[in-house]
């Protein structure tokens, strides 16, 4: 858990560059890395230094900012926020997050990951998401 | 005798021409990235071979040409250069076709710690603002000793060392070198400025090549007030000629260091947006500025406009500075 805040991104995968900057961000707040107050990095300066259009990163952190978790500063960065709790899932929505919690094992077991290590890693989440 | 400057300025730019390939780190030749030991490897060496080969004949021929028909058929001063840089750039992309091949790609996956705080320009950028205090203090000086000042006197010496060509005390005549030194001044400082924040924290020339630019700021700062200065004060010509040299020399001497620098990270810009290994084109980078593959130092991302104002302003400031002096 600890060390800097970090995102990461492949422009070789299929996954669109905003995607995985706005999932990367969000594993950084959800894991509470990236604390109410913070401030993040310029568009500019983050798209510059993982080399991809402003336009992508300025979408990634309008997606989190419409979350509730970021407040975006014209021309500068953006700060995290305290964010309001939301409310409970929804049965459908639930489902719908447990169906692409499948895909991505489906994929992660098509990739040559054993079904153990697999276990093992979400056990490793889960727990710390208890503590 | 007068024919040894256009020789000599030859002969050096076929040497630079024939180090072209040197110029880069290992890992890069010919604009293309290649494994760390492909230069000692017999298709490494062979389009080395190749290249020096296209630079030498017509390095030698524009050599002979001047010898023999420079006193005679003067445009052959500018020819013989030409030919062999022409000569040189179109093997270094037809071998840059060739070694795509072998070609590494740059890892796709680029990290970010995320880190918020703001960027500060180098201490040592701030001294690209003397040298608009040196023009500043020439103009006053100047100003000071209007009278002194011929009402007729030489701006241009021909390559005998005979001047061609006369200003007047005008103010334009006087002062246009400094009005023109104060635009090329400020353009560097603003391109200094654009390097720094336009090109990635990770790229280790960024630095150096601020220096380089401050660097450059001086030594037209120098040379452009030596050359107002010259109706009242008598500078050798050469002085004012080449007196900033020194000062860019060794900016580009710490750069060229600083580029061969094995620790340092290759550029992970993709090969695909690279055109005759030369040109970086991709709008999808917001770098304003990557690492050369062709050489030492930056080149811009022609895929974002704001290059393309950045690079047509240079000629337009110079356009309006040769207007101003002439």
């Amino acid at each position: 858990m600890a060390g800097a805040p970090r995102i990461r991104i492949d422009l070789n995968s299929p996954v669109p560059a905003t995607r995985q900057i706005a999932d990367g961000l969000r594993v950084e707040l959800v894991e509470g890395r990236l604390k109410p107050g913070s401030d993040l990095p310029s568009v500019r300066r983050i798209a510059m230094e993982l080399g991809v259009h402003f336009n992508t990163v300025a979408e990634a952190y309008r997606v989190l900012a419409a979350e509730g978790w970021l407040d975006l500063r014209h021309g500068r960065g953006a700060t995290v926020v305290e964010r309001t709790e939301p409310a409970a899932a929804s049965r459908n929505e639930v489902a719908d997050y447990r169906q692409r919690l499948r895909e991505l094992i489906s994929q992660m077991r098509a990739g040559g990951v054993s079904t153990a290590r697999i276990a093992a890693e979400l056990r490793a989440l889960a727990e710390a998401l208890n503590t | 005798m007068i024919l040894a400057i256009p020789l000599i300025a030859h002969l050096l730019m076929s040497l630079l021409m024939f180090a072209f390939p040197h110029m880069t780190r290992r890992e890069i030749l010919f604009g293309v990235v290649v494994p760390a030991d492909f230069r000692s490897r017999p298709e490494g060496r062979r389009a080395i071979r190749e290249f020096r080969f296209a630079v030498t004949i017509p390095a030698i021929a524009g050599a002979v040409a001047i010898v023999l028909l420079g006193s005679r058929f003067l445009p052959v001063l500018l020819l013989a250069p030409i030919t062999t840089i022409v000569a040189g750039f179109t093997a270094f992309i037809f071998q840059n076709q060739t070694l795509k091949a072998f070609a590494v790609q740059p890892s796709p996956v680029r990290e970010l710690e995320l880190n918020a705080e703001p960027e500060r320009l180098p201490w040592f950028a701030w001294l690209g603002l003397v040298p608009l205090l040196m023009l500043l203090a020439t103009a006053w000086y100047l100003r000071a000793n209007w009278d002194s000042i011929p009402s007729r006197y030489p701006v241009h010496w021909g390559l005998d060392g005979n001047p061609n060509r006369w200003a007047d005390r005008s103010f334009r005549g006087v002062y246009a070198p400094l009005l023109f030194g104060t635009e090329l001044v400020v353009w560097f400082f603003g391109f200094a400025l654009a390097v720094w924040y336009g090109s990635r924290q990770s790229e280790p020339l960024r630095r150096p090549i601020v220096g380089f630019l401050v660097a450059a700021q001086w030594a037209l700062a120098l040379t452009l007030a030596g050359v107002a200065l010259g109706p009242v004060v008598h500078l050798p010509v050469a002085l004012v000629a080449v007196g900033g040299m020194p000062i860019m020399l060794l900016s580009i001497v710490y750069l060229i260091k600083k580029s061969r620098d094995p620790r340092a990270p290759v550029d992970p810009t993709p090969n695909e947006c690279w055109k005759g290994g030369m040109i970086y084109y991709n709008p999808n980078d917001a770098a304003l500025f990557v690492a050369r593959r062709d050489g030492v130092g930056f080149t811009s991302n022609m895929g974002n406009p704001w290059s393309w104002v950045m690079l047509g302003s240079l000629p337009l400031l110079i356009a309006i500075g040769f207007l101003l002096l002439h």
